[in-house]
């Protein structure tokens, strides 16, 4: 055993000595700044779309290399190095079991090339290398002879250190050409409800002085809530699983942030984009909601299914989702079952069932439900014209 | 002439999205080969001979065989050869669905390696498991074996992802008596 061990051991050592004195050929400067100077990636992911709790595998494939090199790649995530799997010439993989924060991610790859011979080669041989040394850690396992053990012991020494350099004579081969980067994000996951999910901040804006008490609501908050408005910390004053309370921090710039509740320990966050807008004193008012529907709406006579009226994009900037609709019958034809001067329901998409042909106008005015001002905005009219 | 014409037509199919697959099946760019009996037994070469291929050259033709639907593996002799084979036939009705798709070369041969250099690997480590004792490194192996059928599943799916059917499914049935 032994013997057929040291066999391969100097077998595969000659060879990769032979190897080296023969091909000396590295990889020429000038095909380096021919490389670094083109787009040598290509990468793609296992889903389009990454949610939290997804795992994720990365490919990398680099461009056909025409020459006795090959591209060797290593990659950071974030700046934290993770490891890479060859899984053909020119493929790459890098495998990710699970993301649990809303946030994205730049994936760095740095692109090395290789003589392609002298790191087959090198790679064989220590494959080898390897192999014979589970062989003698095996052996030396069940060895009680002394003697054995120590010559055993001595051939390991030797493996190992030749292994070592074998492994540093292949990190040598490597010659950086470039680094090519991939960005992801990875979205909120609504779904599972191992993730906090944040729907709302009210109100929506604030003073860039800060102060006023703002209530985030959402699903399954834990305990020890951080939350960031624009990137700046807020105190909580209270928190429970669908509702945090801040106070509002200082804000150094005006304009639209994002709200972040995060969880550091359990490397949890949720993220609503563009919902909170902060304004300076001086031209903080409540501003009149907007009345806003679809106004010219037809149907055939005779009408079968209610007509849905739409007034769903009406908004109130100060008091995103929180409005009253008021629909007054204007007009409508005799007798035709819709009644002027009756309303409809208190919804942005109302239904009517109009009984006969001709026109029914209806007035529609959005008003704040949550302000103490009630303000109301300018009415808007919504001609409805059913024809033959 | 006649390939000549399907060369055009696919070209044009190729590159104008909406001129669709069907349009140049009157054209043949694909023929099947098997036999209608075999004896219980033999072994069925399934034959496919493509007439032409893709103009861009980036592009491929590949199959999706399948016998009673479930898929065989296919072995490219080059851009205008494929075949299966099927040994040792039980009696029975045999039903073979080939599907034409159109894909990436240069990705799907990368894919396709990979997917081969996983398989090749679980069968090392299935021979080294056979001859492990220690519970450590049987427990390194198995869970390099799991992580290579994972990968091999997703790579799986990314070669589907990047396959677009290219004609209707053609099918063929043989007897093996």
């Amino acid at each position: 055993m032994i013997r057929l061990g040291l066999f391969f051991f100097f077998f595969a050592f000659s060879q990769y000595a032979l190897g080296s004195t023969l091909s000396s050929s590295r990889v020429e400067p000038s095909s380096l700044e021919e490389l670094s100077e083109s787009k040598l990636l290509t990468f793609f992911k296992n889903k389009e779309i990454l949610k939290q709790g997804d795992e994720l595998i990365l490919f990398s494939q680099t461009t056909f290399l025409p020459t006795h090199n090959e591209f060797y790649l290593e990659s950071t995530l974030d700046g934290v190095k993770v490891d890479m799997m060859q899984s053909s010439e020119s493929l790459w993989l890098s495998k990710f079991s699970a993301f649990s924060e809303v946030k994205e991610h730049l994936y760095s790859v740095n692109i090395f090339a290789m003589n392609k011979k002298e790191k087959n080669r090198t790679e064989n041989a220590l494959k080898q290398l390897k192999k014979e040394l589970r062989l003698l850690k095996k052996a030396l396992l069940v060895e009680t002879d002394p003697a054995r053990i120590e010559a055993l012991e001595k051939e390991k020494a030797q493996k190992e250190a030749y292994r070592d350099s074998l492994e540093e004579a292949l990190e040598n081969l490597k010659v950086f050409v470039k680094t090519e980067s991939f960005s992801f994000s990875v979205e909120q996951n609504t779904e599972n409800g191992n993730f906090p999910y944040l729907t709302a901040i009210s109100p929506g804006v604030g003073l860039n002085i800060g102060g006023g008490v703002l209530t985030l609501s959402g699903f399954n908050f834990l305990p020890n809530s951080i939350v960031k408005i624009g990137g700046v910390n807020a105190s909580v004053l209270s928190e429970s699983a669908s509702s945090i309370q801040v106070i509002s921090p200082t804000f150094a710039t005006l304009g639209v942030k994002e709200v972040e509740v995060s969880y550091p320990v359990e490397q949890k966050n949720t993220v609503l984009k563009n919902s909170f807008t902060v304004t300076d004193q001086g031209i903080l008012k409540n501003l009149r909601p907007v009345a806003n529907a679809q106004t010219y709406v037809t149907a055939i006579h005779p009408v079968t299914n209610p007509v849905a009226l739409d007034a769903s994009t009406s908004y109130d900037e100060n008091n995103p989702n929180e409005l009253d609709y008021v629909w007054t019958v204007i007009t409508a034809p005799n007798n035709s079952g819709v009644v002027p001067g009756s309303t409809l329901p208190n919804q942005p998409n109302p239904s009517v069932m109009p009984g006969k042909k001709g026109t029914y106008v209806f007035e529609l005015r959005v008003r704040e439900s949550s302000t103490s001002e009630h303000l109301e905005s300018l009415p808007i009219n919504i001609i409805l014209e059913v024809t033959k | 002439m006649k390939h000549a014409l399907s060369l055009f037509l696919l070209s044009i199919s190729l590159f104008n999205p909406t001129v669709r697959a069907t349009e140049v099946l009157d054209t043949k760019i694909i023929e099947t080969y098997v036999d209608a009996t075999y004896d219980e037994g033999d072994s069925a070469i399934l034959r496919t001979q493509f007439f032409s291929k893709p103009d861009n050259q980036n592009l491929e033709f590949d199959l999706i065989s399948k016998i009673n639907d479930v898929e065989i593996s296919v072995h490219r002799i080059n851009d205008f050869e494929i075949f299966s084979t099927l040994e040792d036939l039980a009696i029975g009705s045999y039903t073979w669905a080939v599907q034409v798709v159109l894909q990436d070369k240069r990705l799907a041969t990368d894919l396709k390696i990979s997917l081969t250099n996983f398989a090749n690997r679980i069968s090392e480590i299935d021979t080294e498991l056979l001859d492990a004792t220690d519970p450590e490194e049987i427990a390194d192996l198995e869970a390099e074996r799991a992580e290579l059928v994972e990968l091999s599943s997703t790579v799986q799916d990314q070669l589907t992802k990047i396959r677009t059917p290219f004609l209707n499914p053609i099918t063929k049935t043989f007897i093996v008596e």
